[in-house]
Formats: structure tokens, C-alpha cells, sequence
């Protein structure tokens, strides 16, 4: 094993009695355990399948230093730009991988809403929370995922009871203060919805200053029978971040999942989104929309597993990739033997703006079952030069057509987001990074 | 859900070429070494650089380790319990004339329905038949030599043609590819040469018709095809072999090249044992096939009907090198009982508006597990690719599996790739609006599949596509569900 992963389990052994959860006698264990897989896999290679077209060597050979306590004094105006609205959103601030109380805005949640950091609930009430924290997806190429597993800071416990209504979208903001000092924050979420609650989420990652900072984050959701949630993920982070995260879902009897991702920061960027349909008449929608420019390099995956019978998911995945940007899709649909009358589609669209952009894409179908409708789609292709022609001849300068042309391909996915602060940030957020849409 | 019962008891599967011909045979001992691989080259009287270059290829395999990346499972291969090479005549010394070949042989292909007697033949065909490791027949052959077509064995090519065959044997798929195109360079047998000179449009469809017949051999033949600049040939593969119950493999090697404005239309219908119900027994399809687009506006493409085998395992490929270069990939899988599939397609684009479609129709019935795995790949370079695939999987049991995995990578901003692909099963609805006009369950299947594949059987030759038509027929027998 080489010596990178070692003084990953140096430091594990160093802190592991300060880490939130050691009082447990559980969860101690689960710490361990994924430290213990960790070493045995070490950090994804590209040779494995799933790693094809990512290196993480800017992870797997720097020297990170994990729980970096030193939390400079941040004043709430600091955190403005950052913010979904100043008012009408409830609010979880995590600096540096750790809750900030005097950041968050956590009045008035209605009864039966219980929003705390995670660190709190395993130190005070562990048996809240054992029985979700054990990983789903084992195997080689789930390297970090071990590691959080291991090291994790803090993170939100969110907990909806049965029919609880969430009245204002929920923020739950990452933020990182990189200095000249490597940080690796590992933060950790984990949200249940009671049987026929409903909520709006947001998970930002975003970087206070320009250095380099590394985030390996892991959230799982688990739905019970009829809830409802909105989950969006939203990567800012600087362009010379690197950032990895996992959300794990587990959505039981006819609950809905709407996943929605943006990723427009970060140098190098690995996402994963699981999705388990195990309760019947389950159904998920996943969308996500990447811009990558520069030398940003943007790894999605996601994986739905069809257990139940009528299950359903949609799927929508779009990039725009400008200068040397890398971008990667893989997207796998399984449907288990005897599971019966699922639909499922999903489609990956892709948009190259300069000839030094690549994407990978590879949508995957795994169908075990016979009675099944599911189809794929991927498309990768330049600005229409007819629709530029048209748009100049009736006035527009060549930059405005573009501009126009792209904010076309991205509606569709920005116009989805029922949360209207939400949606308008959003877009806030894309046209931001739309300046350098000139070529 | 259950099947019928007149259906349960129509579940056995009619392989009608599973005979063996009787007839003595001059077979290598199993086991492989290079004292092997001489002895194989001296019985073919090779030239010197032959045996250099499967002792190469030899040595470099003894390297390699056998890939298991893809979705098919099998028990794994004794390499030193196969008999690498099997000839139906006795003395090394192949027939000249079509009139010295034994007449059992000649009866054994009239029965898979290939006469070779050119009298017999159908007319517009020329044949060259594999049995086992070596080429017995080719027919037509002074009529191609008229216009300078070389139709030959590769052995034959080897001997005759050697500048030829030295200067373009192993240029498109080299003897380090991969694991089995290695052993197949060490050990390849026989197969099938063919040159088209300059414009040349060649007047008949060629056609290999490979026959395994011993058992406890492996085939591995190797088929070099190049069509010069403006010619044109159309190619036809089939294969059979008879029915036993232990796994036997077959590594081929298929390699072509197309100069500029060449164009080579490659079939295939592949029939091989595909195992009884229960899967045991059946032939291992292990080929790499591989197309190169080699001059401006060349055109490659290659269609395949896999009904037979346990397992298949390829994927026929274009590298589409010249400008304006095509490649097309029309395919149909079938896999019933316990086979199983992994095929699709690589096209890689290398050069300006190189073109490629792809059309695969996956149809898994029983216990079958059929994959589509293919690449599109665009190189930086290639301004103006355009690419459209398409792959559809019909399933058609209970227990069956349909997987989809396309790599789609581009780095070149004007091109166009799309893909798309759909899975579904035949609807009660449609089932019962068939029978409804009068058309039994079966029948109604039949009719169905058939329409699912119109698109690719459409593009072989007449001749193959009704024989196609008449397998996907056999082999879909007592899988309706």
C-alpha cells in the first residue's frame, strides 16, 4: 500500500477518539471498518472501469491535512453571495467541514422538523442514526467513500415526521476557507423523510478564496413510504478544487425523489448519485447541467436500481463544456430479475464549444427483467451554425446569439426547479459563469 | 406470469447442422508450444518469415492474461487441452482440383447446403470452404483470376502471394491486439485471402463457409480482405459445426482494408452449435474483426446475423483513417436457452467527415443474456464526424437479460454523435391483435421478431437473408412467453 493512503490511517488513528460518534460502540466500528477498506482499496485508479477518465492524483498524491480546526472568524455578511435569499430560507453553515451555529438560521422550524449537526446527534443520541450510517456500495472503486466513512467531521441530521410539510426550502451551505495550508474537508449529511412528508433542499459547496481545498462529502436520503423531496446539489466551488461526493438514496413504497444537479465550480470534480427504487411505485427524476471551461475536469455518475415493481425515472444530464474542459457522463439503469412493469428512460445531451473540449459519455442499461420499458439517448454537438446565422441576421451580435443560444440548451433544466428563490439563484448562478461563453 | 404448455413442450430447439462427418482426419495432439507452432508451419510449407511471425505473436501471448471485463461467464479455457490444428486430408497435401476432394466432404456441404461443384453453386457466389483447420474447395477461381481478383486460401496466399500478404497480414488488427487475436496469429490455420485489384468491381459475392468438425479442436482461421482504390467486393460468412456437448473455441482474426473510394460489404451469418437447452456444449465465438478505412471515401461495413454459439464475443470495427471514409454496423443477436452475447461495434474517427451508422437489434429469449457494448470515438482531428447509433433489445422470457453499454468520446467540437436505444418486450396487445386476425402465438412472434430485424436482414444479400429469416425462425422455436 502506498504511503499516502498510510498517513490517511496515521491521522485516523491520531484522532480517532475526538471524532464525533467514538462514544458508540457501533459507529466506532463503522469508522474502523472503513478505514480497514480504505487501506485494502486505496484511492480509485484509472484502471478501474468506473474511473476510466479520471485521475484523482491531484487527491491521491498531495498531502491534505483533514480536520483543520482553525476557523477564522466569519461575519454573516460574508456569507452573501453565497446565500439562496437572505430571508425566507432556513439555513445550515458549515465552515471548514464543521457546524457553525452563529452562521446558521435554524428559527422557527415547524413541529416534527428536527435539523441539527450531525456531530450533536452521534455524540448525544447515536441510536437515531446507527442504523442509516452503514454503506450501501461497498466495492474497489468506492475509495473515498471509505474514507468519509472513516473521517467525517459533521455534517446535517435532517429528520422529517410522517406528513410534515417544509413551508421554506432548506440551505444546507459548505463552506470552505482554503488557505495556503491543503485542506481535505469530509463532511457528512444525512436526511430521512417520515411517510408523506415533503421538502425543498439544497446542498451547496462553495470555496471562500482562491487556493486549492479538497472536499470528499457523502449524504444519503432515505424516503419513506410517500414523501417527497427536492434534492439539489449545487458544486461552486473554485477552479482549483477538487471535490468528490457521494449521495446514496433509498426511496421506499410510491415516494418521489427529484434530484437536481449543477456543477459550474471546482478544478476537478467527481460526483455520484445512487438511487435504490425499493418500495413499489417508487419513482425519481434525475437532471443535471455542467459547464466546464478551462481546464475544469466534471465526472458524473449515477446509478438507479429498479428493485420493485412498478417503479419509474427519468433522467436528463446536459454539458457544456468551452476550452480545455473534460467532461464525463455515466449513467447506469438496472432492473433486477422478476421486477416487473418499471419504465425508465434517460438522456445525456451534450453541447462542445471549442475543439479542445471532450466528453465521455455512457449511458448504461442493465435489464434483467423482461416486462420493462426503457430507453437511452446521448447526443454531443456544436451551436447550430444555421441558428447563429439566423439570430446575427436579425440583429444580434455574434456573442449575444451564442449566448442566447446556449442559455437555450440549459433552460430546460434551470425552468424545472419548482422553488422559485431557489430557481431564480439558480439562474443567478449560470449566468454568472456565462461571461466566458465568448470565443 | 407462465408460458403456455404447448409452448413448454415445443422448448426443444432443432439444430439441424449438428452431424459430424465421419472421414479420417490428420490431428495435432492437444497442447500448445512452439515446437507445435513449427510443426504447424512446416505441414503448411511456410515461408521463413511466417514462422517468425507466429513465434512473435506466440511469445507475446504467453504474456498476456485472459481479459474478463465483459458480461459473458463461462468455465475457464484449458489452452494445452486443444488440438490447434485438423485436416480432413491425410497426407498434407490439399486437392488440387475440386474432382480429387473426397466425396464425403463434398457431400458434407451439400447437406449444410453449400454445393461446391461449380455446376451446383449458386451462380452468382464463389465459395471457399473451411473445414476444420484447413481450406478444402474454393470455386470460381478462374473467373476471378481473370480480372485479377485474388480468391484464395490463406495458406495458398501465403505461398503465392507472399508480398502481399507480408506487407498488409496483421497491419489493421497486429499480432499483440489482444489476448486471442495473439493466440490466433501464433496458431491461425487457414482462412481466406482476398485482393481486389484497382477498380475492380468484383462481379459475384465471395464467401467463406467455415465447418467445424472434430472435436476437442479449436478454429482459428484468419481472413485478410483488400479491396484497392475504386474496387468494390461484397463478402458472406457462415459458419456451422456439429452438435456435442463439450465447449469448443473458436478464435478467428478478420481483417480489412479499404484504399481510397474502395468500398467492402462484409456478412455474416453465424450459426455455429449453440449449446442444447440446458447449455451444455457449444461453440466459444471469440473474434476480432476489424475494418480499416485506409484511403479518402472509402467505405467498410459489416452485417451480422449471431444466432449460434454459447457464448459470442466481438465486436466487428472501423477505423475510419481517410477523409470522407464510411463505416456501417448493422447487427442482429439472438440468444435463447443459456447463450450468451457481448457483441457491438468500435468506430473510431480519425480523419475530416468521416461518417458511421450503427444499428443493433438485441433479441434475448429463455435464459439468454444478450449485451450491446460499442465505441464511438472522435478524435480531435476528425472536423465534420458524424455518427448515429441506434440499439434495441427485445425480450421476449422471464429470465432473459438485455445490458446496453455505449462509450461515446469525442474531442472534436463539429462533430455529431448521437445515440439512442430502447428495451422493451413484445406487448400482450400486439400478440393479441396477431392472433386475432387469425395467426398463431407463435406465429405472431415470428412475425414480430421479424419485423424488429427488417432493418438489418434487408441488407444482406438475397440469398443470406432469407436463410437469415428461416434461423431466427428455428432458433426462436418454443421461447414464447
Amino acid at each position: 500500500m502506498n504511503t499516502t493512503e498510510n498517513t490517511y490511517r496515521d491521522r485516523f488513528t491520531e484522532l480517532e477518539m475526538s471524532l464525533p460518534g467514538f462514544a458508540s460502540l457501533p459507529l466506532r466500528h463503522l469508522r474502523q471498518e472503513g478505514m480497514q477498506r480504505f487501506i485494502d482499496n486505496g484511492f480509485p485508479t484509472q484502471r478501474l472501469e468506473n474511473w476510466k477518465y479520471t485521475s484523482v492524483k491531484t487527491i491521491s498524491q498531495r498531502a491534505y491535512q483533514v480536520h483543520d480546526h482553525g476557523c477564522p472568524g466569519l461575519d454573516p455578511s460574508d456569507l452573501l453571495p453565497y446565500l439562496i435569499a437572505p430571508v425566507g430560507v432556513y439555513r445550515l453553515v458549515f465552515v471548514n467541514g464543521w457546524f457553525s451555529r452563529t452562521l446558521s438560521d435554524l428559527h422557527d422550524f415547524p413541529e416534527g422538523v428536527r435539523v441539527q449537526s450531525m456531530a450533536k446527534v452521534v455524540d448525544a443520541t447515536p441510536r437515531t442514526v446507527e442504523p442509516y450510517l452503514e454503506n450501501h456500495q461497498p466495492g474497489a472503486d468506492q475509495g473515498f467513500t471509505h474514507l468519509n466513512e472513516a473521517l467525517w467531521s459533521d455534517g446535517a441530521f435532517v429528520l422529517l415526521s410522517p406528513g410534515i410539510r417544509l413551508d421554506k426550502p432548506l440551505h444546507l451551505l459548505f463552506l470552505t476557507t482554503s488557505s495556503e495550508k491543503l485542506k481535505m474537508t469530509l463532511p457528512r449529511n444525512l436526511i430521512v423523510a417520515g411517510a408523506g412528508s415533503h421538502a425543498w433542499m439544497v446542498e451547496s459547496f462553495v470555496t471562500l478564496g482562491h487556493a486549492a481545498h479538497c472536499t470528499n462529502s457523502h449524504s444519503t436520503i432515505i424516503l419513506h413510504d410517500q414523501a417527497h423531496v427536492h434534492h439539489l446539489l449545487f458544486l461552486g466551488e473554485n477552479h482549483s478544487a477538487q471535490h468528490v461526493g457521494t449521495v446514496e438514496t433509498r426511496l421506499m413504497g410510491s415516494s418521489r425523489l427529484d434530484s437536481r444537479l449543477f456543477s459550474f465550480g471546482g478544478e476537478r470534480t467527481r460526483q455520484e448519485i445512487h438511487v435504490h427504487l425499493a418500495g413499489e411505485q417508487a419513482q425519481c427524476s434525475l437532471d443535471g447541467l455542467f459547464v466546464g471551461n478551462e481546464n475544469q475536469h466534471m465526472d458524473f455518475h449515477t446509478s438507479i436500481h429498479h428493485m420493485h415493481a412498478n417503479t419509474r425515472s427519468q433522467q436528463l444530464y446536459k454539458g457544456i463544456l468551452d476550452g480545455h474542459a473534460h467532461g464525463v457522463f455515466n449513467g447506469i439503469i438496472t432492473v433486477l430479475p422478476h421486477v416487473l412493469h418499471t419504465q425508465s428512460n434517460q438522456l445525456s445531451s451534450n453541447l462542445l464549444l471549442s475543439d479542445t473540449a471532450e466528453i465521455d459519455t455512457k449511458p448504461q442499461l442493465e435489464i434483467n427483467s423482461a416486462a420493462v420499458q426503457c430507453s437511452h439517448g446521448a447526443t454531443v454537438g456544436s451551436l447550430d451554425p444555421e441558428a447563429l446565422f439566423y439570430l446575427q441576421s436579425r440583429g444580434l451580435d455574434a456573442s449575444t446569439a451564442r449566448s442566447l443560444l446556449i442559455q437555450g440548451f440549459a433552460a430546460e433544466l434551470l425552468q424545472r426547479i419548482t422553488s422559485i428563490p431557489v430557481q431564480a439563484w439558480i439562474e443567478r448562478q449560470f449566468n454568472k459563469g456565462d461571461n466566458h461563453h465568448e470565443s | 406470469m407462465e408460458a403456455p404448455n404447448a409452448v413448454n413442450s415445443a422448448m426443444s430447439q432443432s439444430y439441424k447442422h449438428g452431424f459430424v462427418t465421419s472421414i479420417p482426419s490428420d490431428t495435432i495432439p492437444a497442447g500448445l508450444d512452439e515446437g507445435v507452432i513449427r510443426l504447424l508451419s512446416a505441414k503448411k510449407r511456410e515461408p521463413e518469415f511466417m514462422l517468425e511471425w507466429r513465434m512473435a505473436a506466440y511469445r507475446h501471448w504467453q504474456g498476456m492474461k485472459e481479459p474478463h471485463w465483459s458480461s459473458v461467464r463461462y468455465p475457464s479455457i484449458d489452452y494445452q487441452n486443444i488440438s490447434y490444428y485438423s485436416s480432413p486430408f491425410a497426407n498434407d497435401q490439399a486437392p488440387i482440383a475440386l474432382k480429387d476432394v473426397d466425396p464425403k466432404l463434398l457431400a458434407t456441404y451439400e447437406r449444410l447446403g453449400i454445393p461446391l461443384s461449380e455446376r451446383l453453386s449458386l451462380a452468382g457466389v464463389a465459395v471457399d470452404a473451411v473445414f476444420d483447420s484447413v481450406s478444402v474447395a474454393t470455386t470460381h477461381k478462374k473467373r476471378l483470376a481473370q480480372l485479377g481478383i485474388v480468391f484464395c486460401s490463406m495458406s495458398e496466399a501465403v505461398r503465392e502471394h507472399s508480398a502481399l500478404v507480408r506487407r498488409y497480414l496483421g497491419s489493421v488488427v497486429p499480432p499483440g491486439d489482444n489476448f486471442f487475436a495473439a493466440l490466433n496469429a501464433a496458431v491461425f490455420s487457414d482462412g481466406t485471402f482476398c485482393y481486389i485489384p484497382p477498380g475492380v468491381h468484383c462481379p459475384m459475392e465471395l464467401s467463406t463457409y467455415f465447418r467445424i468438425n472434430a472435436a476437442e479442436t479449436g478454429q482459428f482461421e484468419r481472413t485478410l480482405i483488400i479491396a484497392d482504390q475504386n474496387s468494390f467486393v461484397s463478402y458472406l460468412e457462415g459458419c456451422t459445426a456439429p452438435q456435442r456437448d463439450r465447449h469448443q473455441l473458436h478464435a478467428a482474426v478478420v481483417e480489412l482494408i479499404a484504399m481510397e473510394g474502395a468500398e467492402i460489404s462484409y456478412s455474416t451469418v453465424q450459426n455455429w452449435y449453440p449449446g442444447d437447452a440446458e447449455g451444455r456444449g457449444g461453440i466459444y465465438n471469440f473474434v476480432t474483426k476489424r475494418g480499416e478505412c485506409r484511403g479518402d471515401r472509402s467505405r467498410i461495413s459489416w452485417t451480422q446475423v449471431e444466432t449460434g454459439s454459447a457464448i459470442t464475443w466481438k465486436y466487428p470495427s472501423v477505423v475510419l483513417r481517410g477523409e470522407g471514409a464510411f463505416g456501417r454496423f448493422h447487427s442482429v443477436a439472438l440468444t435463447n436457452h443459456h447463450q450468451q452475447a457481448d457483441t457491438g461495434t468500435k468506430m473510431i474517427h480519425i480523419g475530416k467527415n468521416t461518417h458511421s451508422t450503427i444499428l443493433s437489434k438485441g433479441i434475448s429469449a429463455g435464459h439468454g443474456n444478450n449485451a450491446y457494448r460499442g465505441l464511438v470515438k472522435v478524435l480531435a482531428g476528425a472536423s465534420g464526424a458524424r455518427n448515429h447509433s441506434q440499439c434495441d433489445s427485445l425480450l421476449l422470457g422471464q429470465e432473459c437479460s438485455a445490458h446496453t453499454y455505449p462509450y461515446i468520446e469525442v474531442k472534436n467540437q463539429s462533430s455529431k454523435v448521437e445515440h439512442e436505444a430502447t428495451t422493451s418486450r413484445i406487448s400482450e396487445e400486439q400478440l393479441f391483435y396477431c392472433q386475432q386476425r387469425g395467426l398463431s402465438r407463435e406465429q405472431a412472434v415470428s412475425l414480430i421478431v421479424n419485423g424488429f430485424c427488417q432493418e438489418v436482414l434487408r441488407e444482406l444479400p438475397m440469398e443470406f437473408s432469407v436463410e437469415a429469416r428461416k434461423l431466427l425462425e428455428v432458433n426462436l422455436e418454443g421461447s414464447v412467453g
